[in-house]
């Protein structure tokens, strides 16, 4: 192996193409000026922070956030154990055990919904696929917990959600 | 033989068979609910009909016998009409309540309308709603899901012969129904959710528990009686849900019976073995491998220097595979101990025969046949008769047994006896039992859905299983744990893998084949005692 890669004359190339500097450019003082002023004028323009989490964002009413599972009108979770959800979910978050429903009117329910929040990725691929409109992601955002276990929701918790937002509508709000 | 022509390809069919039946072997797909090649025909589903030349209507194919010269087209624009129009019939009570409905993912129902349906309905009345029914010990009827092929009906009249289910009603009301008073509670009822096309039948033991498309299936062979159904596991994250018959006209046609398709629930249950147990200061304490198998093969090896070859003894069940029956007799050959080898019959039970000529054996245990050919193989002329003589085993001092599942209790509790008073008892198996209690080493080894091997069945019928899931906790491949046991001793095996032994076993038995040759459905011993094959 004689041959060497030609780095060198690459580099020299390089430097070559590059601005050069005169004097006024090398006491870096009208940059700086320039910085400053930009700067300066952001101050008396409009803003676009906001103050978390004293002020909140305001979501798109798109939005995929937490999920939700929705009660019918006598109360019960509306889910079917179906297992549409967890079979679509690209995730594969959602964990489901059906069992005979305990309501004449009903087949079959969840006994357990737990949904890993920290392993979905909110694409709403769930909700697309439920029979039964059950599940819904809402505009819930920012979820906290001291542990990655506090993360999976379980069947109360995902049905407390829905108490929650419940009068913020379903989710066919884009429709 | 008639030659006919379907859609443009020509056939040489059978003298008596169907236009399904010859397009079934020219590969050309003709729907069908209430054709199954198990039953007798019908003819009343009518979506397999297809256009005959010279014939006005459609006829079924299911139904309509070849003859020569005939014509047959499948794929015209009437077909495809009266496939539309059947399913859209066949849709109008149906409740679609699919989300909810076990079938679903392997409902015939549910794959034709995507493929001939039509896609929407045209009815707008009410449909009419049923509830649904306890029918069996294991079966629940939605009536309303029902398509009316009257497979069911046919099943329990020609197969089981117990005519529990009849056809009710007239007109739009006609329904599926179980006579008043009687249950279908035989031991061939789990088959009727089996061959409904749709969720009409389901079985209660399987109900919810999982969706089939979660479910892995595997190759297997039925455990429970010395037929050797061929079955499928029906499997999901370690644990088998359900077992369902895979067709093997060499062995059960198409069906099962359910003491068989219970049989799983051994494989899940909490009195498998997991961890290796030695006894300590008399109670068995768990251990790790290396140990148990370094202190056995010690003990054994002492037993031997001290008393002799003849004190110890050999006792293999009707459980394991022909694998393991050639390990462990190859153990006990290198041991010098093969006049004491003994095999733990299998648990018995009524003979029962039904109507279809389907038979459930009265040796419960699923290798009786293949283990006794091994042994016999290898066992001196003179101790042959005394294979299944357990009380000549009293007085040993030591004992290697390898049980099973599906053992005979009486055989267990004197084996439990004989391992009491010896000094050292090794006993190998899956689940505990009086014996295990007894044992002064616990070796825990594979159920039936974890391991490779063959089984040889009543009639000769070598079939292969394969392994679904690992064994459970710290619990080995019997196989490698009498390898293990063996190379301890200092008395290494010819062979590592089952698959070498299985080769090693063609070659010594006469008639056998080895696991790869078997097949799916089996390799029938010419040479086999009792020849033929269940009728099914």
């Amino acid at each position: 192996m004689d041959e060497k890669p030609d780095t060198e004359g690459k580099r020299e190339e390089i430097v070559r193409e590059a601005h050069e500097m005169n004097f006024i450019d090398r006491l870096y003082l009208p940059a700086l000026l320039k910085g400053l002023a930009d700067t300066f004028r952001h101050l008396f323009e409009e803003k676009f922070t906001i103050e978390y989490p004293e002020q909140k964002r305001q979501v798109y009413p798109r939005y995929r956030g937490l999920h939700r599972l929705n009660k019918d009108e006598l109360g019960r979770v509306k889910c079917v154990a179906c297992f549409m959800c967890s079979t679509i979910c690209p995730a594969r978050c959602i964990y489901i055990v059906g069992a005979e429903a305990p309501w004449p009117d009903r087949e079959k329910y969840p006994v357990r919904f737990d949904i890993d929040e920290l392993r979905c990725i909110y694409c709403g691929m769930c909700e697309e696929a439920c029979p039964v409109e059950a599940i819904e992601l809402t505009e819930i955002y920012d979820m906290v917990g001291a542990s990655r276990k506090d993360l999976i929701y379980n069947k109360e918790m995902l049905l407390e959600i829905y108490d929650r937002t419940k009068e913020k509508g379903g989710m066919k709000k884009w429709i | 033989m008639p030659v006919i022509r379907i859609d443009q390809r020509e056939i040489e069919a059978d003298e008596g068979t169907t236009i399904m039946q010859a397009a079934d072997k020219l590969g050309i797909f003709i729907p069908r609910y209430c054709y199954h090649p198990g039953l007798s025909i019908a003819g009343c589903c009518r979506i397999c009909g297809v256009e005959v030349e010279d014939s006005p209507k459609l006829l079924m194919a299911c139904a309509t016998p070849v003859k020569e010269g005939m014509v047959v087209r499948t794929d015209t624009e009437r077909v495809k009409m009266g496939q539309r129009a059947v399913e859209e019939f066949l849709l109008l009570n149906h409740p679609l309540d699919c989300p909810v409905c076990d079938q679903a993912g392997e409902c015939v129902l549910q794959d034709y309308s995507f493929t001939y349906g039509f896609g929407e309905s045209r009815f707008r009345e009410q449909k009419i709603k049923q509830r649904k029914k306890d029918v069996g010990r294991d079966l629940l009827l939605y009536a309303d899901r029902c398509i009316m092929c009257t497979r069911c009906v046919r099943f329990a009249h020609e197969v089981s012969g117990h005519d529990q289910v009849g056809v009710f009603n007239r007109g739009a009301h006609t329904e599926i129904g179980v006579f008043p008073g009687i249950r279908i509670d035989d031991l061939l009822a789990g088959n009727i959710a089996d061959i409904c096309p749709v969720g009409a039948f389901l079985s209660k033991d399987f109900l919810f528990k999982r969706r089939v498309w979660e479910l892995k299936s595997t190759k297997s062979v039925c455990p429970a009686c010395s037929v050797g159904c061929s079955v499928l596991l029906d499997h999901a994250d370690g644990r088998i849900h359900r077992l369902r018959p895979r067709h093997n006209p060499n062995v059960n046609g198409h069906w099962m019976c359910d003491i068989g398709r219970m049989d799983y629930k051994m494989v899940g249950s909490a009195d498998r073995l997991k961890k290796p147990l030695a006894r300590k200061n008399g109670m068995l304490e768990e251990i790790s491998w290396s140990d148990v198998i370094a202190y056995a093969s010690g003990r054994i090896r002492q037993i031997i220097t001290r008393h002799g070859a003849d004190a110890l003894a050999f006792v293999i069940s009707s459980d394991a595979t022909n694998e393991e029956a050639l390990t462990f007799a190859k153990l006990a050959e290198k041991t010098g101990s093969l006049q004491n080898l003994r095999l733990l019959s299998g648990k018995r039970g009524e003979r029962i025969e039904f109507a279809g000529g389907f038979v459930i054996e009265s040796d419960r245990s699923p290798n009786e046949h293949g283990v006794l050919d091994v042994l016999k193989e290898f066992m001196p002329r003179e101790s042959q008769e005394r294979v299944t003589d357990l009380g000549s085993l009293a007085g040993k001092r030591g004992l290697y047994i390898f049980c099973g599942s599906h053992s005979d209790r009486g055989s267990i509790q004197l084996l439990a006896r004989a391992a009491a008073a010896a000094d050292f008892a090794l006993v190998h198996g899956n689940v505990s039992s009086p014996l295990t209690e007894a044992a002064t080493m616990v070796l825990p080894g594979a159920a039936y859905a974890e391991k490779e091997g063959t089984y040889t069945n009543l009639r000769g019928v070598i079939q292969r299983i394969h392994p679904a899931f690992d064994p459970p906790g710290d619990a080995g491949h019997d196989f490698d744990i009498v390898l293990q046991i063996a190379g301890a001793i200092g008395n290494s095996l010819p062979f590592q893998t089952v698959a070498a032994a299985s080769a090693e076993l063609a070659r010594r038995l006469r008639g056998y084949v080895s696991m790869e040759q078997t097949g799916d459905t089996g390799w029938v011993n010419p040479y086999s005692r009792v020849a033929g094959a269940t009728k099914g």
